[in-house]
């Protein structure tokens, strides 16, 4: 262990001394102390505090991973190609012992300074946080919205098959019950063979349903019709002194769009309580409490706090929501998959969740910097560095391809989405995104980080994807003639 | 052919039952391009071995394939073909390199340790404590003549000073072999000398060691044993004595005879041989001779330099049973008169040589002893046994050589080499 300390610390000596590194220090530092004052928030404290949650600590880390990629590369590449190694690898040391020092020392540099730089950011915002300017309703907003640490609970997802089943019974129904002969008739408006047998016709009819519902990816809510998500899950135990929220985002016309504005709509919650008349007397039980009917700005981010207590609003960890759009001069409120409405339950504080955030982000630059090293063991530092920065980059546009096409079935109905889907699923087997290790978005919107995902982000992007890349650059790294590399020597 | 005037390869003539440290047999090795194809055969063939206590010379002219064998033996490169060992064990050993010590051809250093740093570095890399870390380096340090400089970055070093710290981090571990690629590459003549000194220690104390060096003077001096390689391929490999003497002249060296006596032993040379060539000279120092003496001079009048200055004591741990100081050592080696113990078949070859060699050199022999006894009844007396033109001659070069000397003197590693 003595060798390989020594080059552990060798290696940490050697990285501070770097050009690039220090150039990517003072970025750091940029981060930390200016990128707050450059970004542009709402001007609430909600927004100042997002920004630097959001932004600061996600410069600190990507700037981290990215001066990990350089040094990992640069430290093993540079060693053989200045035959520097040939002094080492004479001795009895173990190649694998050399480059995983080599790994070790890169990678304790980069933990401190994420370390130092957590701690920073934590200190400026308490020191933002302890002053007297933030009002008392700001300060609860804080306080219940992003200085805490949320699970978020996603509706049960829609069964579209079921959903266009229903539909195409529905238009049957219908068609019967007024004399029309539907099949006849979707024949005649699509032009399509007389001759095909109903079965067929009835089933490019379900297709057709199946296809528009797929492309709306999400619950489109017309007039007065209320939309109904199903939430199972829940915790069961919760006091009624907690508070459930609401989070949600509304598109108007139907398409996603960017542009903002207000529709009037109310929300509706499961309420298991008693009805009585006005004697008193059990009539039965309420499902549905409605909330308060509000203008909700659209294409935002909204949140609301649950009105029903949570003992009535969850029973046996299931609840249910409602929405009924009450703007007449709307045809169309659009809730995109993914974009809500969730519902948010309070699980810890807000130390422990920006610990984890922390450690997310280390786990990041430890994959990433395993990455390089393994890459670097076996090419010179100028291919290193951009196979390094490929395989990153790579592994960001195959996740953003996968989780773009959020459902399988999307894909059927084009042939680009069908090859752009398989492709980047395929490369996520190898490839592990960078993305995965920036949970600061869930930081400043007040979700846990739950150890749950912190371990299967280390089983799957750690252990299962850039170990046995490390592994096999290992592998090389013994092998190797070194000698035959040194471009010297 | 150039060939044919090339000593054939030889293998030690003697049977030699110490044990085998390097064995190569057709050790080949074949550079590639990208596709794979053959580019150059820098090793072709060879064979050769290394034994115990040994002190071998590998010399050979730029591209000979001498670097390509030592970074064969040190497992930076494969063979591509045949077989090599190192203490009966694949150079790749890793265990096996506890007994290895490296002096690359280039000391690749890293600047920003200090020369403690350094060596601090290389000794924790074979697992040594801390203290004895340190006792070492200490140790070495100032063998090597740079305790001034413990603490300064090596980035800072002359060339010489690297060297010099080079090494000594190859002799951290006490290897039991050591290959020293250009070992007085970048040295002043003084730590040249401290080298080839250290060398000598070194085989006393029955280390292996693999020299190789443009500088030939270097190589006769401490090697016992040369390998001489051209295009990838063995041409000599033999004892210096067995490749250097020239059994048809030879040389006697007397005092300085009086008038007269010079003109009698010509005389009596000519009977002997009256075809052969004749010459009568002064001996010479050698140029590193007068200069080792002239900087010894310069040291005892204290002018101080701020490079390396002439090593200090060996390491002890280096000197287990060797004397305390580069000088004693020298003057040990001078007095070195006691023939090392050897096993009787060894003997027995050498007696069967002298046996051969005694009946025909037996009637020159006889001339010999005739002209010596004419010499020793000649009184040693200063004489001008030159003419005033040569003495002349050999005065002007001399002061020449002192001048630039001098000259070297007054800049003393004021300037990285």
């Amino acid at each position: 262990m003595t060798a390989f300390f020594a080059i552990v610390k060798l290696t940490f000596r050697s990285a501070i001394r770097s050009h690039i590194f220090r150039l990517l220090l003072f970025l750091l530092l940029f981060g930390i102390f200016l990128l707050p004052f450059t970004l542009l928030s709402d001007n609430t404290p909600k927004g100042e505090v997002q920004i630097v949650l959001q932004y600061c600590l996600g410069f600190a880390g990507s700037v981290l991973c990215l001066s990990s990629v350089w040094l990992a590369c640069a430290e093993v590449c540079n060693d053989v190609e200045t035959a520097h190694l040939h002094m080492i690898v004479v001795k009895p040391v173990r190649r694998a012992v050399v480059l995983l020092g080599k790994y070790t020392g890169v990678v304790l540099i980069h933990l401190v300074l994420l370390l130092i730089a957590a701690a920073v950011i934590y200190i400026f915002l308490a020191i933002r946080l302890s002053s007297s300017d933030i009002s008392p309703e700001d300060r609860k907003i804080l306080d219940e919205q992003v200085l805490t640490a949320r699970s978020v609970y996603r509706p049960v997802p829609r069964d579209v098959e079921k959903e266009a089943q229903e539909e195409l019974a529905r238009i049957i129904k219908y068609s019967e019950e007024h004399g029309r002969d539907i099949r006849m008739a979707y024949k005649s408006s699509q032009g399509v063979d007389s001759t095909l047998p109903d079965d067929q016709i009835l089933d490019a009819m379900y297709r057709e349903i199946l296809d528009e519902k797929i492309k709306t990816k999400g619950l489109i809510s017309r007039g007065d019709e209320p939309l109904f998500w199903e939430f199972e899950g829940l915790p069961k135990n919760l006091s009624d002194d907690e508070t459930v929220f609401l989070r949600y985002t509304v598109f108007v016309n139907r398409y996603y769009t960017q542009n903002q504005n207000y529709v009037r709509g109310i929300w509706g919650f499961s309420e298991n309580r008693a009805r009585k008349n006005d004697l008193g007397e059990e009539t039965g039980v309420d499902d549905m409490t409605a909330g308060e009917a509000e203008d909700i700005l659209t294409a935002a981010q909204n949140e609301m706090a649950v009105p029903v207590p949570p003992g009535r609003f969850i029973r046996d960890g299931k609840a249910r929501v409602a929405f009924v759009n009450l703007d007449t001069d709307t045809s169309e409120v659009n809730f995109e998959e993914g974009k809500g409405p969730f519902l948010l339950i309070r699980e810890a504080g807000f130390f422990s969740n920006y610990c984890r955030a922390t450690l997310v982000m280390a786990i990041g630059v430890i994959s990433v910097t395993l990455l390089a090293s393994a890459v670097a063991a076996c090419m010179s530092l100028p291919i290193a560095v951009f196979f390094s920065g490929a395989y990153l980059f790579t592994g960001a546009l195959a996740s953003y391809t996968v989780t773009s096409i959020p459902d399988e079935l999307n894909y059927k109905a084009d042939y680009t989405g069908t090859f752009g889907y398989r492709f980047g699923d395929m490369l996520l087997i190898l490839v592990a995104p960078l993305q995965d290790f920036f949970v600061t978005d869930c930081l400043a919107n007040g979700e846990l980080v739950g150890f749950r995902f912190i371990g299967l982000l280390f089983a799957k992007d750690f252990l299962l994807r850039t170990l046995p890349v490390f592994l096999l650059g290992a592998w090389i790294y013994t092998r190797r003639e070194l000698a035959l590399d040194a471009k010297r020597g | 052919m150039v060939a044919e005037e090339l000593k054939q390869p030889e293998q030690p003539s003697v049977q030699d039952d110490r044990s085998v440290v390097v064995s190569a047999v057709g050790l080949t090795k074949v550079f590639r391009d990208f596709w794979n194809r053959p580019k150059a055969k820098a090793v072709n063939d060879i064979d050769f071995e290394v034994r115990e206590g040994e002190v071998v010379g590998l010399l050979g002219p730029n591209g000979s394939g001498k670097s390509t064998t030592v970074k064969m033996l040190l497992g930076l490169l494969y063979p591509t073909g045949g077989r090599l060992t190192v203490f009966g064990k694949s150079p790749r050993d890793v265990e096996n390199k506890r007994l290895i010590g490296y002096l690359p051809e280039e000391t690749y250093l890293y600047k920003y340790l200090t020369a403690f740093e350094t060596l601090d570095f290389f000794a924790s890399l074979f697992g040594l404590s801390k203290e004895e870390r340190t006792r070492r380096c200490d140790q070495l340090l100032n063998m090597v003549g740079l305790a001034h400089a413990r603490n300064r970055p090596v980035g800072e070093f002359s060339k010489g000073m690297a060297r010099r710290i080079g090494l000594a981090q190859a002799m951290i571990n006490d290897p039991a072999f050591l290959i020293l690629d250009e070992p007085t590459s970048g040295l002043d003549p003084l730590g040249c000398r401290e080298v080839k000194d250290l060398i000598k220690l070194l085989k006393k104390r029955g280390k292996t060691v693999i020299v190789t060096s443009h500088l030939l003077s270097d190589v006769e001096e401490v090697c016992d044993r040369i390998i001489v390689l051209y295009g990838g391929r063995i041409r000599a490999n033999g004892s210096l004595d067995e490749l250097l003497t020239i059994r048809t002249n030879d040389t006697i060296t007397v005092p300085c005879l009086p008038e007269g006596a010079l003109d009698r032993i010509r005389d009596i040379v000519r009977e002997s041989a009256p075809d052969g060539e004749m010459s009568v000279e002064h001996p010479h120092l050698s140029l590193e001779e007068f200069f080792v003496d002239l900087v010894n001079e310069a040291k005892k009048e204290s002018i101080e330099t701020s490079g390396s200055q002439a090593g200090g004591a060996i390491a002890e741990y280096l000197a287990a049973d060797a004397p305390k100081d580069t000088k004693a050592v020298l003057e040990s080696l001078a007095r070195e008169d006691v023939p090392p113990v050897e096993d009787p078949a060894r003997i027995l070859a050498r007696k069967m040589k002298e046996d051969a060699e005694k009946a025909a050199a037996e009637a020159e022999k006889k001339r010999k002893d005739e002209l010596l006894a004419m010499l020793q009844a000649s009184a040693p007396a200063p004489a001008d046994g030159k003419s005033l033109q040569e003495k002349k001659a050999a005065e002007a070069k001399m002061s020449e050589a002192n001048r630039k000397l001098k000259d070297l003197l007054s800049n003393p590693g004021g300037k990285k080499d």
